[in-house]
């Protein structure tokens, strides 16, 4: 137990302190640009005075959903792909998702914009083949964009957390189902999938989290209509709205923990079936 | 051999293979197997690992697909009929139960797959886990059952389907020896009861003797003998099978005379011996016999002229209750090995030392000799099939 307590201390200091402090600020009062101990409930009753904040975090919300969802779909079929049918390319297939990691998600995101962009490759290269005359309209500064470019964001995420449970899949389990009469497809839908749940749902989380979070690629590749929580949160703090910034950090936090506590039983008892 | 339709099906043969060969990559799983099982008997493939049983059981399972020749079910070819769509189940060496799934759960699955309705299908599981005596175990994991409870559940989880036929891939492989006893007689009672066919792979020749009504006897791919217990036991037609079940006593020679089914082989540093011929022996050829140590008679006086003896010293004596190993040394290189039932009523029986010098013999009809290049052709008219003639993979 005691060997614990390293990580014990690590996890006060950089978790549970800093949440305190918001935790303590969004009750404080906002005077001058200055955060003053005066307590006051005005935070949140901005927050839910207006539209605005619930509509963006929902928002936000929506859109993390549906990125997760589109990220699992992609990740699913790739990763039963590489354990299934690869063997001496799996770890060439297994880099190749990961090797994304390695360069600043600032410069992939600017790499898209080249490709999605008015003048960007997509859009030139259908106006040279005589298909379109003007730039699509959604391929960039759209929701549509914001959707595919924080997709491919996520993706190696949920393919690697995928992967490692379907690695650790009995396979022999597919086989019994077959004897027992389930075609490949009833045999995945009752068999595999309820298998590999602990990693779809550690891999929803690994995507879900970060997404609600999202800051520069909406700002790059958004619009008006795709605004996000966090770079709001960003111009309450660059405002020295610290109260404010703090009540809407604290309200993302709780949504956030209650998505994990809402997976946490079920990834708890994945663990124990097997 | 037509294809009419009154030629497809034998109705006593829930299971043949005509001419079946498996071949991966550079090797030959099975060679060219002729196999018919019929319908309601347990049949044993019997053999060492590696000799092409468990390949036999997946094709016929689905799992895997033959190289050529034909298989059918039932009468039915199954060419390519995928796995799902075969009238067999298979009760895994692993079990391979579904984790995430209730004991009920498990046993229910063939049945929902095939969409017999909830309250129909439970009832079946139910009366299936009574069978297994798995009462009350229902709602429980697998994972919280002991390994005899999982095989009992993996019964049930095939049975209960009444397939054409059931396979079953070594089930009592990971019990300990007690249980396993227990379950060979459960399994056989259990077999009688359902009456469908069983077709049981093992390499525990005790196993397939006490369960069999028949059995195959495989080696490198092939079908060396198929027969009863008591036939595979009494009569081996070939000098592997008559190895792999029991231990007999082999001694290796040259062939000096044959007379009247019999022949003599002289055994280098030992003496002359004699046995029964088993496929084409002749004068001046070498050859291998082989007698069983229930067989071998040992005696202070020397036996009658008639029966095959040399002599040698007790080495050592083992007493494992019921019956005593007498290991008798014939030369530098060679024991004879002697099983003697130790005697109820005590006084009657003979009892030897360790030192002491004995006679060693057996009555010519007790043992067997076989040509010695007869591990794969010469008694090819008894055995299924010759199998020296084995391709090469190209």
């Amino acid at each position: 137990m005691w060997g614990l307590l390293p990580l014990a201390v690590v996890q006060v200091a950089l978790f549970v302190v800093p949440l305190a402090i918001m935790f303590v600020y969004s009750f404080w009062t906002t005077r001058n640009y200055q955060i003053v101990p005066e307590w006051t409930l005005a935070n949140y009753r901005a927050f839910f005075e207006s539209w605005t904040y619930p509509g963006v975090l929902l928002r936000t919300l929506g859109m993390s959903v549906v990125i997760t969802v589109l990220s699992l779909l992609m990740a699913y079929p790739l990763a039963y792909f590489i354990v299934r049918y690869t063997r001496r390319w799996q770890t060439v297939l297994l880099a190749a998702v990961i090797l994304s990691f390695w360069t600043s998600g600032l410069l992939r995101a600017y790499a898209w914009m080249a490709l999605l962009g008015h003048g960007g490759i997509i859009n030139k290269g259908l106006r040279a083949m005589g298909l379109i005359e003007d730039p699509l309209p959604f391929l960039v500064y759209s929701p549509f964009a914001v959707v595919l470019v924080m997709t491919y964001f996520s993706l190696p995420f949920a393919v690697i957390s995928i992967y490692a449970s379907l690695e650790k899949m009995d396979w022999s389990l597919v086989g019994a189902a077959s004897d027992l009469g389930a075609s490949p497809w009833r045999a995945f839908w009752h068999v595999t999938l309820p298998q590999t749940m602990p990693g779809v749902v550690s891999a929803a989380v690994l995507t879900f989290v970060p997404l609600v979070g999202m800051f520069f690629v909406p700002l790059l590749v958004g619009s008006a209509s795709s605004v996000v929580i966090a770079p709001l949160i960003a111009n309450q703090m660059q405002a020295f709205q610290l109260g404010l910034g703090a009540a809407l950090s604290f309200i993302v936090a709780l949504v956030v923990m209650i998505a994990l506590a809402a997976s946490w039983r079920y990834l708890d008892l994945g663990r124990m079936e097997r | 051999m037509s294809a009419g339709p009154g030629d497809a099906a034998r109705p006593s043969a829930a299971i043949e293979l005509r001419g079946v060969s498996k071949r991966f990559e550079q090797v030959v799983a099975l060679d060219r197997v002729d196999l018919s099982v019929r319908k309601g008997e347990f049949f044993s493939l019997l053999g060492p690992s590696g000799c092409g049983k468990s390949t036999t059981l997946n094709l016929i399972g689905g799992f895997e697909t033959a190289t050529s020749g034909t298989l059918l079910i039932d009468g039915k070819p199954m060419g390519d009929t995928p796995a799902h769509l075969r009238p067999v189940n298979t009760v895994f060496q692993s079990y391979a139960l579904f984790p995430h799934m209730s004991v009920i759960e498990n046993v229910e699955f063939g049945l929902r797959m095939k969409g017999v309705p909830a309250p129909e299908r439970r009832r079946a599981a139910a009366e299936m886990l009574h069978l297994v005596s798995l009462d009350g175990m229902e709602d429980r994991r697998p994972r919280q059952l002991s390994g005899g409870q999982r095989q009992r559940v993996a019964l049930a989880r095939a049975l209960v389907n009444h397939p054409a036929v059931l396979l079953l891939d070594e089930p009592l492989g990971a019990l300990d020896l007690k249980l396993r006893k227990h379950m060979q007689t459960e399994l056989s009672r259990l077999q009688r009861k359902v009456g469908i066919t069983f077709v049981y792979v093992t390499h525990d020749q005790e196993e397939a003797l006490a369960m069999s009504d028949r059995i195959a006897v495989m080696d490198r791919g092939c079908v060396l003998q198929v027969g009863t217990p008591t036939e595979i036991y009494a009569e081996p037609a070939d000098p592997f099978v008559m190895e792999f079940i029991g231990s007999p006593n082999v001694f290796r020679g040259r062939i000096e005379a044959v007379a009247g089914g019999g022949a003599e082989i002289a055994v280098d540093e030992i003496g002359r011996v004699r046995g029964r011929m088993i496929g084409d022996i002749r004068p001046g050829g070498q050859a291998t016999v082989m007698v069983r140590p229930e067989r071998v008679r040992l005696s202070a006086t020397p036996p009658p002229a008639s029966a095959s003896q040399v002599t040698g010293r007790v080495a050592k004596v083992a007493n494992l209750g019921f019956i005593t190993h007498y290991f008798v040394r014939l030369s530098e290189r060679q024991d004879a090995l002697a099983y003697r039932l130790n005697d109820v009523d005590g006084g009657a029986e003979i009892r030897f030392d360790e030192g002491q010098q004995v006679h060693v013999w057996w009555d010519e009809g007790d043992a067997r000799v076989f040509p010695a290049d007869a591990g794969r052709s010469a008694s090819a008219s008894i055995r299924t099939r010759a199998c020296e003639t084995r391709e090469r993979p190209g």
